[in-house]
């Protein structure tokens, strides 16, 4: 308000209004009478006003518009229609299609869904024949698509130019590769690639033959490699569901590497079992760090990283040695047999655990070995030698030539720079700067040439490069891609590019100087080619629908490993040391979540907790406790009674060093340390992942040994921090939370779980006093009443006939890969939080996956069971994962305390949160027993997660998240579910949504007629429809024929803290344990059992019958309370 | 000494007594009403851009609701009309009347026209079209005599207590799902209610009167 009103000039349009003939004329004498009479009210006429008097006069203009009411009446709403309606969309309907996501490993087949016109969530595509759910990330990719930090703009010089700007210059430079047949330039692309894509590159590289082309991506070995090793000339496809013994050498298959999915599918085929005669795999893991594989292991072996290898060596030297194999295969074993020892180096390093492992290996008939993807290129060849003379190759795994495409690695490229020999470079997707080794100092080594690139953000490589083009998201691309069998998918839009970006193919097409450069027609040209269907049309229709190609899976042909080559080979080996304290062994591992931060600004996944050290949002040095110990640092993740507070270490490596938080991991291999690729991003982040973790492990990673390194050392650090980690406990105390045995066990009590454990069977007729009264029961008895009385029935109860939805999550085969919790994030608007709310234990994840580490317990002198007390973390503990979301109690016991019914039961078994009701009291997450209800402490949705404390207490104004994200943000909002607000509590509801919907179109569909109930499998809930390992079964229980009523039956089921009287419509399928008899490590009894047995010393499986005075409730003596137990009490209990 | 006060002040007290129980009658009677659910709006009758008449759509020339509103048995949102349906038969019919000149502008430039939104449930409530058309509900249960309105207005209370009123007893509305657009349709209250039982009956309606039925 600096500017005063402008008297109105003469053309103002309207009546004028004077009060004297001297005013209406403006007399000079008219002037100074008003300003002599009213001298300060003039002068307040003629100054622009005050800020103190434009409050006064709008304050009162408050007042009064306060007295019209105008604010209580609703805002008028419009509705807009199209002008020229379309006959394929109903405003309300969601849409579905068939498209993949494109990652490094492999196209991942989705179907998308759209809410009039916005992608919001992923789900598997039921109808693709290599259907395997998805991953976590895959789940929050939709967000990266919404994601404000994406470029927006052709960038030149960093200055924002228009597209078609952009467009002039990729055409000229294509004029300028062509003239010079590519002389001086040099093509850096990422590790994705598609049918279309390779097609481009092809044809670039013959018309620009004298540019030099290059591949980088850095958890990918070949990245690293010429390619030309024994070993990485194969690549396989692992067909787990026919393999009875899984032996793991470093890889984590169901985990960080590619194909988790379809290996999580097949491999949870051996698992499932229902009865005693059924057959179960057995998974042995060697490796470092403690991966998801190896915590789903039936043995695994510790071992530090450079020493894989040597079991490697020495897994053959006993498997030839016990004649596992088809004796032709090898004539003359005896030198092969000497050279392996030479590798293995001591016979007795591994003892009986691979002696066993190989006798196991040769009863069985099918059996798989997977070398890690990180492991070196002598570990692949070997494993592929094993396979192929255990009989395994065409079986359990088939290989593939791995074709490099003409590509060669960064390093070359770099020195190519360094020289002078490139003058542009164009890098396609990738950001080398912030992952490129530390030994090719890239950041300056790009420098030395003019950069063209096609990238996501304005990140670290962004900075000083020529030009820069925005990379269109795969849900606003026209691309197509090979799955891991190599079926041929479809990637299309959902949504026109929310900026004015390139796909990777539009820009590769013009860069080649095509005629054709619409990415839609560049696919259907690759279609063309590949389908070879008379009827284009038609196939190339069926192909969007369905989202792939039928057939399209690569042959594979035997590949024959050259066993006569195999001793020399074996001779060119060499080993290495076993890591000292001095010289510790580093190994490198692409975080769990992010990856190697081309995910890392998304918040789902920044909150995601890891599935093994559950820590969110920060990246940690990780190693064992012995180690710790030895290197003078902590050893467990606490000072005092403070938990989660991680000290600080600096590590060193040839000539760089990097400080971060020591995380104490149970079952890591000592002298070893563990970085997490993917953090430490600084000023060029985004506003998600700018400043989240410690260190960028790329700083500390060499060209030469770009996945385990030798010779770090380790110095203390004053600094301390505390670490935001969602289960800092990790033992159930004693108490059968999740119910584990045998499989030999199991064969004799089917019925384990419910018969030996848990106060069910300690009360064998019935309990002594129920906690909670069923709502049901109380019907029937006020039913009987009435009806005695006067013979009427009271209202019906809230009991439907038609459905009663049931879920089963079977502990067998859920590996804790975490997507539940992502899709179930993505489904139902579930808020992040932020680092320091999850550090009070305020995440909001409405799913969580509880895991616990199990070691052996021994009991002391005085009888009592000898505890550790957190000063050592078990070294080689057993793991095992809970999926826990809210379990729907028939007898809710958070119903019974809520004030204002915001909580209820409906007829169909749901434990309603009715959020417009809800007041915030808390009590029901109180009452609640498996903690599973989670409360909105701030507006997460409304407010910046750095600004929550703020309040018009402190602050003028109060803050609100950026105009554009928050714009964004709304976009991947799911229509069907409401967005919570600030004090509202809120849980899982079986994804009420998807329920509703299904009842809906049920009865579209029935009209006038009773067909109303829902058929099995029509519908499946977010945590369901990802899961891979098809862990989770949803369904009806009153159809006798649904899957759940069928998983019901399965002798493994029981109900976690049943004896409350819960009645949870949730239930566990108890977890078996496959492991060998033979091996050394191979315990009697689950360790998690052995606790619960001990504790009540009772004899475990043989002879049930005295188990003592326990209760299945904790133990109080050694522990703090019940909610030491509570991973997410922290909050609530307070 | 003369009086202070003229004698009329000793009504004073009670006229101000009285005045304020009327004014604290009236505060509580228009609070009741207007803030109640009862009120919801009903009357509301906005302005719209074109003069769109039911009455002579609807009722005159008969035509099926459907026509315009062809994604209400399908979608939970029953659609307004794109200026192109109007357009089928407006451009033979009235060509030059000035009263559609906004319809045929819209159709010509693509420019949308702005209805102003007269039936609205609360963003925390999802309602569903679709399943209430296809089971055997009329758009007259919550629109009213729609198809008699030469201007659309808010005829019925849309409060949860109206919403539960045919949750808890359907068989007083329920149809034949082809009766649902004969919003003529007339029947006595015996025969509605014979009738409504036995579709409740045999179609297996089960209204569901569960929170989750409309809050997600």
């Amino acid at each position: 308000m600096k500017n005063g009103h402008k008297a109105p000039t003469e053309n103002l349009s309207g009546p004028k209004y004077w009060r004297s003939l001297d005013h209406m004329v403006e007399t000079d004498e008219f002037k100074s009478w008003l300003n002599s009479e009213f001298p300060s009210a003039a002068k307040q006429v003629e100054d622009a006003p005050s800020r103190r008097h434009f409050m006064k006069i709008m304050s009162a203009g408050f007042v009064l518009a306060g007295f019209g009411m105008t604010g209580c009446r609703r805002p008028e709403e419009l509705l807009i229609p199209f002008s020229k309606g379309t006959d394929d969309y109903t405003h309300g309907v969601p849409e579905y299609f068939a498209t993949s996501r494109p990652t490094a490993g492999g196209a991942l087949p989705v179907l998308a869904k759209s809410a009039d016109g916005r992608p919001v969530k992923l789900d598997s595509n039921p109808d693709h024949p290599d259907n395997a759910g998805t991953s976590a990330t895959t789940q929050a990719s939709v967000l990266d698509l919404y994601d404000p930090d994406r470029q927006k703009k052709v960038l030149n010089k960093g200055e924002t130019v228009s597209k078609a700007e952009g467009i002039e210059k990729l055409k000229s430079e294509a004029q300028k590769l062509a003239s010079s047949k590519g002389e001086g330039y040099a093509f850096l692309f990422d590790g994705v690639d598609s049918p279309s894509r390779d097609r481009l590159v092809k044809a670039m590289q013959s018309k620009y033959p004298k540019a030099t082309w290059h591949q980088y991506n850095p958890s990918d070995l070949a990245s690293f490699a010429s390619g030309n090793e024994n070993g990485l000339k194969y690549q396989p496809l692992y067909k787990l569901d026919k393999a009875q013994r899984v032996i793991s050498i470093g890889s984590d298959f169901l985990g960080n590497e590619s194909n988790s999915e379809r290996h999580s599918r097949d491999f949870a085929k051996g698992r499932r079992i229902a009865s005693a005669t059924d057959e179960m795999n057995r998974l042995y893991v060697v490796e470092a760090q403690l991966s998801l594989t190896g915590s789903n292991a039936d043995h695994r072996l510790r071992l530090a990283p450079s020493q894989i290898e040597k079991f490697a060596y020495e897994l053959a030297f006993e498997l030839i040695t016990q004649k596992a194999y088809d004796e032709s295969l090898i004539s003359d074993s005896g030198p092969i047999l000497q050279e392996l020892r030479r590798l293995s180096g001591d016979e007795n390093k591994f003892g009986d655990w691979v002696k066993q492992c190989a006798a196991d290996i040769k009863a069985t008939g099918h059996s798989v070995i997977i070398p890690g993807e990180h492991q070196p290129a002598s570990v692949h060849y070997i494993c592929q030698v094993l396979n192929q003379i255990l009989g395994n190759v065409g079986d359990t795994v088939e290989y593939k030539a791995r074709d490099s495409k003409g590509f060669t690695p960064i390093n070359l490229l770099s020195n190519a720079l360094n020289n002078g020999s490139v003058s542009t470079l164009i890098i396609v997707g990738g950001n080398p700067v912030y992952n490129a080794p530390a030994d090719l100092n890239w950041k300056e080594a790009q420098k030395k040439a003019s950069v063209i690139r096609l990238n996501t953000s304005s990140d670290e490589s962004n900075q000083g490069v020529e030009w820069s083009f925005p990379k269109s998201h795969y849900l606003e691309s026209w691309g197509d891609g090979r799955t891991a069998d190599g079926t041929l998918v479809s990637v299309q839009p959902l949504i026109a590019p929310l900026f004015d970006s390139f796909t990777d193919l539009e820009f590769l097409a013009l860069l080649a100087g095509e005629a054709e450069t619409n990415p839609h027609k560049i696919v259907q040209e690759t279609f063309r080619g590949l389908s070879q269907s008379p009827n284009f049309e038609t196939s190339w229709r069926h192909f969007l629908h369905g989202g792939y190609l039928a057939d399209s899976y690569y042959r594979y042909s035997k590949p024959n490993f050259n066993l006569g080559g195999l001793l020399d080979q074996l001779k060119s080996y060499k080993t290495k040391g076993a890591p000292k304290s001095d010289a510790l062994d580093v190994v490198y591992l692409p975080d769990s979540k992010v990856g190697d931060g081309e995910q890392s600004n998304n918040g789902w996944l920044q909150e995601l907790p890891d599935p093994i050290t559950k820590i969110t949002w920060d990246n940690v040095i990780l190693m064992s406790a012995a180690t710790a110990k030895s290197l003078g640092l902590p050893s467990s993740n606490r000072d005092g009674n403070k938990y989660n507070i991680a000290k600080f270490a600096t590590v060193k490596l040839g000539d760089n060093s990097i400080s971060g938080p020591v995380w104490v991991q149970s079952g890591f291999a000592d002298n070893t340390i563990g970085l997490i690729m993917g953090y430490g991003k600084k000023e060029f982040g985004g506003r998600i992942d700018s400043g989240v973790g410690e260190y960028n492990a790329s700083e500390l990673r060499y060209f030469n040994s770009p996945f385990v390194a030798q010779g770090a050392t380790v110095s203390s650090n004053p600094r301390t921090e505390e670490i935001a980690c969602t289960q800092d406990h990790g033992s159930m105390e004693g108490r059968p939370i999740i119910r584990e045995a045998n499989l030999d066990q199991f064969r004799k009590h089917p019925d384990f779980a419910n018969s030996t454990m848990g106060v069910a069977s300690h009360f064998p007729h019935e309990l002594p006093a129920k906690v909670y009264n069923h709502p049901y029961e109380n019907y029937e008895k006020k039913r009987k009443a009435q009806e005695e009385k006067d013979g009427k029935t009271p209202r019906p109860i809230i009991k439907s006939t038609v459905h009663q939805w049931a879920m089963t999550i079977d502990l067998n085969t859920c590996t804790g890969c975490n997507a539940c919790v992502v899709s179930c994030q993505a489904e139902n608007n579930i808020p992040i939080v932020g680092k320091d709310q999850v550090r009070r234990g305020r995440e909001m994840h409405w799913i969580r996956i509880d895991r616990y580490f199990s070691a052996p317990v021994t009991k002391t002198e005085s009888g009592k069971v000898s505890r550790r007390k957190d000063e050592e973390l078990p070294s080689d503990p057993q793991v095992s994962v809970q999926p826990m979301a809210c379990v729907q109690c028939e007898n809710a016991p958070c119903e019974s305390v809520c004030p204002v019914n915001a909580t209820v039961h409906d007829e169909e078994g749901l434990n309603l949160m009715v959020y417009n009701r809800c007041v915030g009291t808390r009590y029901c997450s109180n009452n609640c027993p498996y903690k599973v209800r989670r409360f909105n402490f701030f507006d997460y949705n409304l407010r910046p997660l750095k600004d929550l404390y703020d309040s018009p207490l402190t602050l003028d104004k109060l803050p609100r998240r950026p105009e554009d994200e928050f714009e964004l943000m709304k976009l991947v909002r799911n229509p069907d579910v409401s967005v919570r607000m600030r004090g509202v509590m809120e849980k899982c509801t079986y994804c009420v949504q998807r329920i509703e919907s299904a009842k809906i179109a049920q009865k579209i569909k029935a009209g006038a007629s009773g067909d109303v109930q829902v058929p099995d499998g029509s519908f499946q809930t977010a945590c369901q429809d990802v899961c891979s390992s098809n862990a989770i079964v949803f369904g009806n229980k009153l159809d006798p024929n649904s899957a759940v009523s069928q998983t019901i039956k399965n002798p493994r089921n029981y109900t976690v803290l049943g004896y409350l009287e819960t009645l949870p419509r949730t239930t566990h399928l108890a977890k078996v344990r496959n492991p060998n008899p033979q091996m050394p490590d191979a315990p009697e009894i689950p360790y998690t059992t052995q606790e619960y047995f001990k504790k009540s010393e009772g004899d475990p499986f043989e002879g049930h019958g005295h188990h003592g005075d326990h209760d299945d409730h904790g133990d109080g003596d050694t522990h703090k309370n019940d909610g030491s137990h509570d991973t997410h009490g922290k909050e609530q209990a307070h | 000494m003369s009086d202070i006060f003229p004698k009329w002040t000793n009504k004073l007290p009670g006229i101000v007594l009285i005045g304020l129980l009327v004014l604290g009658g009236i505060v509580s009677l228009s609070v009741y009403y207007y803030f109640g659910p009862a009120y919801a709006r009903v009357g509301y009758k906005p302005v719209q851009p074109v003069s769109f008449s039911h009455s002579i759509h609807a009722d005159q020339l008969g035509l099926d609701c459907r026509y315009c509103h062809n994604g209400v048995e399908e979608s939970w949102f029953s659609n307004i009309p794109s200026s192109s349906t109007c357009m089928n038969c407006h451009n033979q019919i009235l060509v030059e009347d000035p009263k559609l000149e906004l319809v045929r502008e819209s159709y010509n430039e693509g420019t949308p026209i702005k209805w102003v939104q007269i039936h609205k449930t609360p963003d925390y409530v999802y309602f569903n079209h679709a399943v209430h058309v296809n089971r055997g509900v009329s758009c007259v249960h919550c629109h009213g005599e729609i198809h008699k309105m030469d201007e659309v207005y808010h005829a019925k209370s849309f409060s949860m207590g109206f919403c539960l009123e045919c949750h808890r007893a359907p068989e007083k509305k329920l149809r034949h799902p082809d009766d649902v657009y004969n919003l003529d349709l007339t029947k006595t209250k015996e025969q509605q209610l014979t009738d409504g039982t036995k579709f409740v009956h045999d179609w297996k309606v089960n209204s569901s009167q569960n929170c989750s039925a409309c809050h997600r």
